[in-house]
C-alpha cells in the first residue's frame, strides 16, 4: 500500500518546483498564486517506502477561505481520500516569520513532519542567514535545506523523510486551534506569530542591510502609477512587434512547405472524391493551420519569459490600481492574464477568489481575454489586408493592430465586470495582497517547456477537431451533386481540350465548377439562411457558415474557411494557400468579398465571441451550473456582433474598404 | 470509384462522430485543457 505524504506550504515558495524535482513529473510552475489550484499526486521514490506524494495549492491558513484553500484543508482531514501519512512543508528561508505561521497550524495537526527550507540563497542576498540545526532542534522535527530549482538537497530530504516515516513521531506545534472561528481570533495570531519568532531565536543570523536591491530599484519604475504603465504598454507593443518580425519568415517557408508536400502526396491519386476530400478538407483546411505553429510558439516564448522573470505579478499589482477604482479587486486581473494563454486554465485560477460574486465576475469574463487560439484568425487577416507600414518609423501597423487586438478584450473586460458585479450585488472590493517575487533572468528550460506544450497542444487541435470540423465542413460543401450540372461542365471542358484551349481556360473552368458545386450545396442552403443575420456585419454566407462552424474551438474557423474556399474554386487558390484563396475569392456581384472593413468586423467578432466549447463546459463545473456558461455564450455573442458591426460601418465610413 | 465513396464515407461520419463525441464529452464536463500528467485533451488532473 501507498504512504500519502502531502507537500504544503505558502503560495509562491517553490511547492511544485520541489514536487517536480522529487518526483519527475512536470507540473505547470509559476512565480504568482493561482497556478496550482487542486492537488496534484506523483510517486516519489523513498529507500524503503512505496510514497505518493500530493502537491497542494499554496495557502496561508488550513482555515479556509477560497476554493483552492478549501482543497488544502479537505486533503489534510483526509477527506479527499486517505489522511496523509505525513507532512513535507516548505518554507522560504527569505521570509521565515511568515511561512512558520503556516507552519505551525500544519504541526499542529500532529503528523510526521519534515521542513524543506527551500530559497536559501534569496534568503542570503536579503541579509538572512538560517541554522538548519538550530531549528531543526526548537522545532522538534527534521529541516532539511533544499534548492529545489537546482535540484540540491533532495537525497538528505528523501532520507529525512524515510527516517520520520520509520519513527512516526508526531510534531509538536503551539497546540493552538487550526480550524473554526477560534483559529482565526487576534489572540490565537498574535501567539503563533510569538511561536514563530521563539523559534527561530536562535536559528536565525541577520546582517546589516544594505542599499536597495535590485528588484526594489527596477520596482520603482515598473510598479509606478504612470512610468509603469507606460512601460507595460512599451513591453507589450515590442512583444507585438517581435511576434511579427520574428515569425513571418518561418511561417511563409512552412506554408510553402505544407502545401508543396500536400501536392506531392496528392499527384499519384487518381482524380476523385478521396482527392477533393484530401485536398480541400485535410490540406486546405487542418494543414492551413499548422502555419499558424511559429506564431504560437513565438507568442508563448514571450508569456513565458515575462512570467519567469517575475513581471506577470507586477502587472497584476499595477492593474489592482485601476480594478479598485471601479470596484474590483486584482486578484480578478490574475484570471484575466492567465486567459491570453488560454481561459481554461484562467477560470480555473479564479478558484484562489474566496468570495464567490467576485469570482463569479471573474470566470465569466476571462473568455473575454485574446488567448492563443485566435492568433491564427488575427494573423490571416492582418496579413493578407493591412498593409505594412511603419508609424514614426518605430512601430508596424500590423503589430500594433494585433496589439489593439489583444488589448480589446481586456478593456471592455473592465465595464463588463463592474456591470455584472453591480447586477449581482456583490460588497466592495476584498483588499488585494500579492508578494513580487524578485526579478531573475528566465530559466531556459522552463520557457521551453512552455513553448513545447502549447506548440504540442495546437497541434494535437490541428489534428483532432479542426481536421474532423474540416472534414464534414467539406462533405458539406461538395454535397448534393447534380448529374445534370456536371454532364455539362464535363461537355465544356471537351469542347475546350478539343479546341486546344490554353492552361488557364480549362482551370477557369474547373474552378467554375468548384464555385457552382458549392453554391447548391447543403452548406449553400444552411447558410443563405443565416446570412441576413451576419450581413451588417459584411459577411456572406461563406464567411457566416465559417464562424458558426468554429463553435467547439476558434481556431477551427481558419480551416474552415480554406475548405470553403478552396473548395468553392477561388481564384489564385493554386496549391490550396489560404492567403491567396482569401485575396482571390469573390461575391456574387463580382467584387472582391474581403476588404480591410470585413477583416476588422471578422476579427473583431473572434475577440469577442465564445466560440469554444471547453470554455463554456470549464464554467459549467466551475460554477456549479449550465445557466452561467449559456449566459457567458449570450453575452458574448451579442457583444462580438455590435462590436463587429462597429468596426465593419466605421471603417466604411472612414474609407478603409 | 465504389471504394473511393465508400471510404470518404466513412472518413465524414468518423469525423461526425468524433465531433459529436468531444462535445459530449464537454458537457460530461471535461474541459478539454491540458494535463501534465495524462497529456492534452484530457481535463484537468485531480479536480
Amino acid at each position: 500500500m501507498k504512504t500519502t505524504i502531502a507537500l504544503a506550504g505558502n503560495p509562491n515558495v517553490g511547492k511544485t518546483t520541489l514536487f517536480n524535482a522529487l518526483t519527475g513529473l512536470n507540473q505547470r510552475t509559476g512565480n504568482y498564486p493561482g497556478v496550482t489550484v487542486s492537488w496534484h499526486a506523483g510517486a516519489w521514490p523513498l529507500p524503503d517506502v512505496e510514497a505518493e506524494l500530493l502537491d497542494l495549492p499554496g495557502s496561508y491558513s488550513i482555515a479556509a477561505h477560497s476554493p483552492d484553500e478549501a482543497v488544502v484543508q479537505r486533503v489534510l482531514a483526509g477527506e479527499d481520500g486517505p489522511r496523509p501519512a505525513a507532512l513535507l512543508a516548505i518554507v522560504d528561508a527569505s521570509n521565515p516569520e511568515r511561512n512558520l505561521y503556516f507552519l505551525s497550524q500544519l504541526m499542529d495537526l500532529g503528523l510526521p513532519t519534515v521542513v524543506a527550507l527551500n530559497m536559501v540563497d534569496v534568503a542570503r542576498e536579503h541579509g538572512l542567514a538560517i541554522d538548519a540545526a538550530k531549528l531543526a532542534k526548537a522545532l522538534g522535527c527534521r529541516v532539511v535545506p533544499v534548492q529545489a530549482n537546482k535540484r540540491e538537497g533532495l537525497d538528505a530530504l528523501a532520507a529525512a523523510m524515510q527516517a520520520a516515516l520509520a519513527d512516526a513521531q508526531p510534531a509538536r506545534g503551539p497546540g493552538l486551534p487550526t480550524t473554526g472561528p477560534a483559529a482565526a481570533t487576534p489572540d490565537t495570531i498574535r501567539r503563533r506569530y510569538g511561536w514563530a519568532r521563539q523559534m527561530l531565536v536562535d536559528a536565525i543570523t541577520r546582517s546589516a542591510p544594505g542599499g536597495p536591491r535590485f528588484s526594489d530599484r527596477v520596482d520603482r519604475i515598473l510598479t509606478h502609477k504612470v512610468w509603469g504603465l507606460l512601460a507595460m504598454v512599451l513591453l507589450m507593443g515590442a512583444v507585438f512587434q517581435s511576434i511579427y518580425a520574428w515569425s513571418q519568415p518561418i511561417m511563409d517557408l512552412m506554408d510553402f512547405g505544407v502545401h508543396w508536400l500536400g501536392a506531392w502526396a496528392l499527384r499519384p491519386l487518381p482524380e476523385g472524391l478521396l482527392k477533393e476530400l484530401l485536398g480541400d478538407g485535410l490540406i486546405a483546411g487542418a494543414g492551413s493551420v499548422l502555419v499558424f505553429v511559429p506564431q504560437i510558439a513565438v507568442l508563448f516564448f514571450f508569456i513565458a519569459i515575462l512570467e519567469d522573470c517575475g513581471y506577470m505579478a507586477r502587472s497584476a499589482f499595477l492593474m489592482d490600481r485601476l480594478f479598485a477604482k471601479l470596484g474590483l479587486s486584482g486578484r480578478s486581473f490574475i484570471p484575466l492574464l492567465s486567459s491570453f494563454a488560454c481561459a481554461v486554465p484562467g477560470i480555473l485560477s479564479t478558484r484562489t477568489i474566496a468570495d464567490r460574486k467576485e469570482r463569479l465576475t471573474a470566470m465569466l469574463v476571462a473568455p473575454l481575454m485574446s488567448c492563443s487560439a485566435r492568433l491564427p484568425i488575427y494573423t490571416i487577416m492582418i496579413a493578407c489586408f493591412v498593409p505594412g507600414r511603419m508609424l514614426l518609423g518605430l512601430v508596424d501597423q500590423r503589430a500594433l493592430l494585433l496589439f489593439a487586438l489583444y488589448s480589446l478584450g481586456l478593456i471592455l473586460a473592465i465595464p463588463v465586470a463592474f456591470l455584472l458585479k453591480r447586477s449581482m450585488q456583490a460588497g466592495a472590493a476584498p483588499l488585494f495582497l500579492i508578494e513580487l517575487p524578485g526579478y531573475k533572468w528566465p530559466d531556459w528550460r522552463t520557457v521551453g517547456r512552455r513553448v513545447y506544450e502549447q506548440c504540442r497542444e495546437f497541434l494535437t487541435n490541428a489534428g483532432t477537431i479542426i481536421l474532423a470540423v474540416s472534414i464534414v465542413v467539406w462533405a458539406l460543401g461538395a454535397f448534393p451533386r447534380s448529374a445534370a450540372q456536371r454532364a455539362g461542365f464535363s461537355a465544356r471542358r471537351a469542347a475546350l481540350v478539343q479546341s486546344a484551349a490554353p492552361e488557364p481556360q480549362v482551370q477557369a473552368l474547373d474552378a467554375a465548377e468548384r464555385s457552382d458545386r458549392l453554391n447548391h450545396s447543403y452548406l449553400a442552403t444552411a447558410g443563405r439562411g443565416i446570412e441576413p443575420v451576419f450581413r451588417p456585419l459584411g459577411w456572406d454566407w461563406r464567411i457566416s457558415m465559417a464562424a458558426l462552424a468554429s463553435f467547439p474551438a476558434r481556431e477551427v474557423v481558419v480551416g474552415t474557411l480554406g475548405t470553403i474556399f478552396n473548395a468553392g474554386g477561388a481564384e489564385q487558390a493554386e496549391g490550396g494557400r489560404l492567403r491567396d484563396a482569401l485575396k482571390g475569392v469573390k461575391r456574387d456581384d463580382g467584387q472582391p468579398l474581403f476588404n480591410l472593413a470585413v477583416a476588422l468586423s471578422l476579427m473583431v467578432f473572434f475577440a469577442l465571441c465564445a466560440q469554444c466549447a471547453s470554455t463554456l463546459a470549464v464554467i459549467t463545473r466551475e460554477s456549479g451550473t449550465w445557466k452561467w456558461a449559456a449566459f457567458t455564450f449570450a453575452y458574448m455573442t451579442v457583444l462580438a456582433w455590435v462590436g463587429a458591426a462597429l468596426a465593419y460601418h466605421l471603417a466604411l465610413w472612414m474609407g478603409l474598404a | 470509384m465504389d471504394w473511393q465513396i465508400t471510404l470518404v464515407a466513412l472518413i465524414v461520419a468518423g469525423a461526425g462522430g468524433f465531433i459529436g463525441w468531444r462535445l459530449w464529452r464537454a458537457t460530461r464536463g471535461h474541459d478539454g485543457g491540458s494535463c501534465d500528467k495524462c497529456g492534452p485533451g484530457k481535463g484537468e488532473h485531480g479536480a
